[in-house]
């Protein structure tokens, strides 16, 4: 109750001081901040801090505005009316990314038939967006040390970007990443050969 | 196994300091030329990307030190770049680590700093609203350091986890 007494005390203070003529429209607050549900239904908060003190918005739709002496004031809004106020904040976002799996003949850099036969499918599907790009995601099994699968998964990915801007995919748009051996689809021990982790992942968004 | 190589390393090291110290007039020198060679060839090749324009609607500008060009589909967008959008106009970017910022119409909006590793997927990022609205969803910056992201305002400054959220600054 104390809470919402006080900003409630301050308007009131500032219609008496604008007494003589019609009291001006109260300021519009200089941030607003609108929590948005997660696509993935997963639980997400942003935390509002002001030289007057902090917030936590952790239900979707929930709102903070800030005053201008930097009050925080908690309030709630809805789908349809977020809509009507930042409709390009909502009709601007991209389309969710979408990923492949290639994988790599034994011992080298070169993709499997299967793998080689997704890349044309892999450059429309990133042609057909709005500066769709292209993420190769080199992985290795746990055989070999640490830094030496980082420039062999690295080396991987580079050879998949090199297939990609042969067929005429702009290169500025393929980033070559090596994941080495952090991210196994199979755990395994270390230095155990498996061939479902020497893989690359590509992600297109 | 990382102390393993530093002690091996260490003996051609500690020979390399009496041979530093007699040659460190040249090597300053040389490492002058050196860093002039490097800056001016990032100056001149292609900025490495923190980040990709992905739809532009309207009116929208990316304004880089002195120069202010028009937004387009596929362009990169580096650190301190700010993007400017008119009336109605609006513009979607990715960062590398798969951060994705909407920006509204009127808006400023600041990529203030940027700093990713691809590999360790670890790295940090401060995006200021100077005014106009934004949408901001997080990456894997967001996910694996999320005290290093920072989203500002004049009078705010927002911390997150996990989220999908939207700010103005009228």
């Amino acid at each position: 109750m104390n809470r919402s007494f006080l900003p409630l005390a301050m308007v009131f203070v500032l219609t008496l001081a604008g007494c003589a003529t019609p009291p001006p429209p109260p300021p519009p607050p200089t941030t607003r901040v609108t929590l948005l549900p997660e696509s993935n239904g997963k639980t997400s908060a942003v935390n509002v801090t002001t030289s007057a003190g902090e917030a936590l918005l952790s239900v979707p739709y929930q709102t903070a505005a800030v005053g201008q002496v930097g009050d925080l004031k908690l309030g709630a809004t809805t789908a349809d009316e977020v809509r009507v106020q930042y409709p390009q904040l909502l009709d601007l976002k991209s389309l969710p990314e979408q990923r492949f799996t290639l994988y790599f003949m034994e011992g080298g850099s070169k993709l499997t038939a299967d793998s080689e036969a997704q890349l044309p499918v892999v450059i429309a599907r990133a042609s057909e967006r709005a500066g769709g790009e292209i993420l190769v995601i080199g992985h290795t099994d746990r055989v070999g040390s640490v830094d030496a699968n980082d420039a062999l998964s690295l080396k991987r990915a580079a050879s998949i970007k090199a297939l990609l801007v042969a067929r005429s995919f702009k290169a500025e748009l393929i980033e070559a990443i090596g994941r080495g051996e952090r991210e196994p689809l199979i755990q395994t021990a270390d230095e155990v050969s498996e061939s479902r982790n020497r893989r690359a992942e590509i992600v297109v968004r | 196994m990382i102390t393993d190589t530093g002690l091996q390393r260490c003996p051609s090291l500690c020979q390399d300091k009496k041979r530093h110290a007699r040659r460190s007039k040249l090597a300053v020198a040389s490492f002058a030329m050196l860093a002039a060679t490097l800056l001016s060839t990032v100056a001149h090749a292609q900025e490495a990307r923190s980040g990709t324009i992905k739809a532009v609607l309207g009116d929208v500008a990316i304004v880089r030190g002195s120069e202010r060009q028009p937004a387009l589909s596929g362009g990169g967008l580096i650190e301190r770049d700010r993007i400017v959008t008119g009336d109605t106009s609006g513009a979607a970017v990715s960062l590398r680590d798969g951060t994705a910022i909407v920006v509204g119409p009127n808006s400023s909006v600041d990529l203030s700093s940027f700093q990713y590793d691809a590999t360790k997927q670890q790295g940090s990022m401060a995006v200021n609203l100077i005014n106009g609205s934004l949408r901001f969803i997080t990456g894997l910056i967001g996910k694996n350091n999320p005290d290093r992201v920072k989203i500002a305002t004049r009078t705010a400054t927002l911390g997150i986890r996990g989220t999908d959220f939207i700010v103005e600054a009228p």
